[in-house]
């Protein structure tokens, strides 16, 4: 009986960061096919497909890839901006170029934190513009992201080396 | 009787979070209005407080509700809507609260974790009943509007009896024997004095049947 293939054994990972006034990020992994002149074809990759949705509107951006390190930063994005007293000062954005994704902190109270999104609309536009999803969230929100957003990397049993969309070492 | 706890299943040791009142769209003028009160299961790591609002913006009829938590932690809301029977006219459906539950079952799939596990349809006699049953006469309710009878019931789930609220109506004024910073609308100043503590927690709440 043939082993099965990872991708066969792939089941989607989703993340949600909800806030106030229905507004919210999401996140899902995809198994991708990719084409190259070298070898024999396809080569199956992780990519992510990000959704920003608000009242009026849902903005999907699919099938991007990330920096190695996307999941474990951002994590740690999320924690931070859930623990310290002042996150919009003391937290830095989060940024990962490759996914043309931002993330910022811009208010907070002791219970709840102010978040920008911006997303690239064009990865492949020499001049990026931006969409913006500006909401409020509760820190233990932000702080259940923190754990939520690590069931990304949890794929199909990943091998022990580097998983991350875009490059999945083991994966052949 | 508190009405939600009579006719939606908790499980015992569950415990009311919080409550809410949405800026309700509609317009009861000349308008035969209906209520849908849905239970919504939400994810266990779940904020109630936040998702009852994510929610409440994602469903167009969405009027307020009460959040709460079981023994376990596990999150809970129950949402009321308010929408003109007539629009199950629009779509020829013989269902009058047919709109709600589709907008509701639109919001919940941005909510993957959430689902509804219960829900009540009910038309103003209704309401009227629900108010006879706590043993208040339908002459002293006979000029409320639906959604101040839909509050009425949302406040009662504070541990308000209903016949305090029904009394207070008159002054809107909750608690008039009491030093408190009055929102001269009885229904948002039971929710305010749940907030402060002005209401007592009763020892084994909400009383569920086992």
């Amino acid at each position: 009986m043939l082993e099965p293939k990872p991708w066969e054994t792939y089941w989607p990972h989703m993340f949600r960061l909800a806030g106030f006034g229905g507004a919210a990020l999401f996140m899902r992994t995809v198994l991708i096919s990719t084409f190259d002149d070298s070898a024999d074809g396809a080569h199956p990759q992780f990519a992510l497909d990000i959704s920003t949705l608000s009242p009026h509107f849902m903005n999907n951006y699919l099938a991007r890839f990330s920096s190695p390190d996307f999941v474990d930063r951002l994590s740690t994005f999320f924690f931070t901006a859930a623990a310290q007293w002042h996150p919009e000062v003391s937290v830095a954005s989060f940024q990962d170029e490759r996914l043309g994704l931002e993330i910022s902190i811009t208010t907070s109270t002791e219970s709840v934190v102010g978040v920008v999104v911006k997303t690239v609309q064009d990865l492949e536009d020499e001049i990026r513009e931006f969409d913006t999803l500006d909401f409020e969230t509760t820190r233990s929100a932000l702080a259940q992201a923190s754990f939520d957003v690590r069931q990304l990397n949890g794929i199909g049993e990943p091998p022990d080396g580097d998983v991350y969309f875009g490059c999945v070492e083991g994966l052949q | 009787m508190t009405f939600l706890y009579e006719n939606f299943w908790l499980e015992s040791g569950s415990r009311l979070t919080g409550t809410w009142l949405w800026p309700w769209r509609g317009s009861e003028e000349g308008q035969d209005l209906v209520v849908l009160i849905s239970k919504v299961t939400l994810g266990i790591n779940q904020d109630g407080s936040m998702e009852c609002d994510f929610l409440s913006s994602h469903v167009p009829w969405a009027f307020g509700g009460i959040h709460g938590v079981g023994p376990s932690g596990d999150p809970w809301l129950m949402l009321a809507q308010i929408a003109p029977a007539s629009l199950s006219l629009v779509v020829n459906s013989e269902n009058d609260w047919w709109a709600m539950v589709d907008g509701l079952i639109r919001a919940l799939t941005y909510n993957n974790e959430a689902e509804v596990s219960q829900d009540v349809g009910l038309t103003k006699a209704d309401l009227h009943d629900a108010y006879k049953d706590s043993g208040i006469s339908v002459d002293r309710i006979a000029d409320w509007s639906v959604t101040e009878l839909v509050s009425g019931l949302l406040a009662e789930a504070t541990n308000m009896a209903l016949t305090q609220i029904v009394d207070g109506r008159t002054r809107q004024c909750a608690f008039p024997d009491t030093t408190h910073e009055c929102q001269h609308d009885v229904f948002r100043d039971v929710f305010a004095g749940w907030t402060t503590g002005l209401i007592p927690v009763p020892d084994f709440y909400p009383e569920v049947d086992e």
